[in-house]
């Protein structure tokens, strides 16, 4: 469950380090608020948990990006911009670069295309086997817009991978 | 082929493709989701240590309880002495006995021939 989790995180962040990061917190919560509960809950609480911190992290992400552009440019008349010098954390290994042929790349690449939304849709569809009522609750929103992501990021997908994969 | 085929294809070959993604995974990086793992159970003990005190405050509650209630009653039986001697003194007859101690002395040394 865990490694899912983790690779779920991975794709929505693009980014090893906040993927464990988001994982230890997902998985403290869940010991620490709901151990007590059945287990056979303890499956869709670990999901809506991880899906809620996903969405913080795309929250603080968002603030933070738009800090990165005001500082940009305020600090245009200088000869040195800070954040040029600064690691993309987004960024692929060589090693990674070389690899770029495997198909998962190809379909990790499309999968963050998508929207948030349409890539949680999808994801728990497909990967985690929830119906729409189920994602519905974890997504916090309408069945109907669970329905409408998922279409979009199933057509999304097919554009993109299509050639290679029907 | 139908459309509906073409998107059944395409989905079982994501989910083929995701499932196989957890054996990519780095040795580094599965350690640490183990490591988290292990660190994010060591918590659970700590709510069940908790828990384990309960019984215990919960029969030290019921035995400090228990010395109360038994205790409580003994100790009110003490109280009304004072009040016994206040009834005493308040008594209006002993008060007579009182007042005529000397006549009843009288009488005990010459009593009268019956």
């Amino acid at each position: 469950m865990e490694k899912r989790a983790f690779r779920i995180a991975e794709i929505a962040t693009s980014n090893r380090e906040d993927a464990l990061d988001i994982l230890q917190d997902a998985m403290y919560k869940l010991v620490q608020k709901y151990a007590k509960r059945n287990p056979e809950e303890w499956g869709p609480l670990f999901q809506t948990i991880l899906q809620s911190k996903i969405n913080d992290w795309y929250r603080r992400n968002a603030v933070r990006n738009r800090f990165r552009v005001w500082f940009k440019f305020s600090k245009d008349d200088e000869s040195v911009d800070p954040i040029q010098t600064m690691q993309d954390q987004a960024a692929h290994t060589p090693e990674h670069l070389v690899q770029t042929d495997k198909s998962i790349d190809k379909l990790e690449k499309a999968l963050r295309q998508l929207s948030h939304r349409q890539q949680q849709a999808f994801i728990l569809r497909i990967w985690e086997g929830l119906d729409t009522a189920q994602t519905a609750q974890i997504m916090k929103c309408s069945e109907g817009s669970v329905k409408t992501h998922y279409s979009r990021a199933l057509h999304s997908l097919r554009e993109q991978l299509g050639e290679h994969w029907s | 082929m139908s459309e509906k085929n073409e998107k059944d294809k395409l989905v079982g070959h994501i989910q083929s493709e995701l499932e196989n993604s957890l054996h990519d995974i780095d040795a580094a990086t599965q350690s640490k989701i183990t490591q988290l793992r292990h660190r994010a159970l060591e918590q659970k003990p700590n709510i069940s240590q908790f828990n384990s005190w309960l019984p215990v405050g919960a029969v030290a509650t019921v035995c400090v309880l228990v010395l109360m209630f038994s205790l409580y009653p003994k100790m009110n039986e003490e109280e009304p002495a004072p009040l016994d001697e206040f009834e005493l003194i308040s008594n209006i007859d002993e008060i007579e006995i009182l007042e005529e101690l000397e006549f009843y002395e009288w009488l005990d040394e010459y009593e009268l021939p019956t």
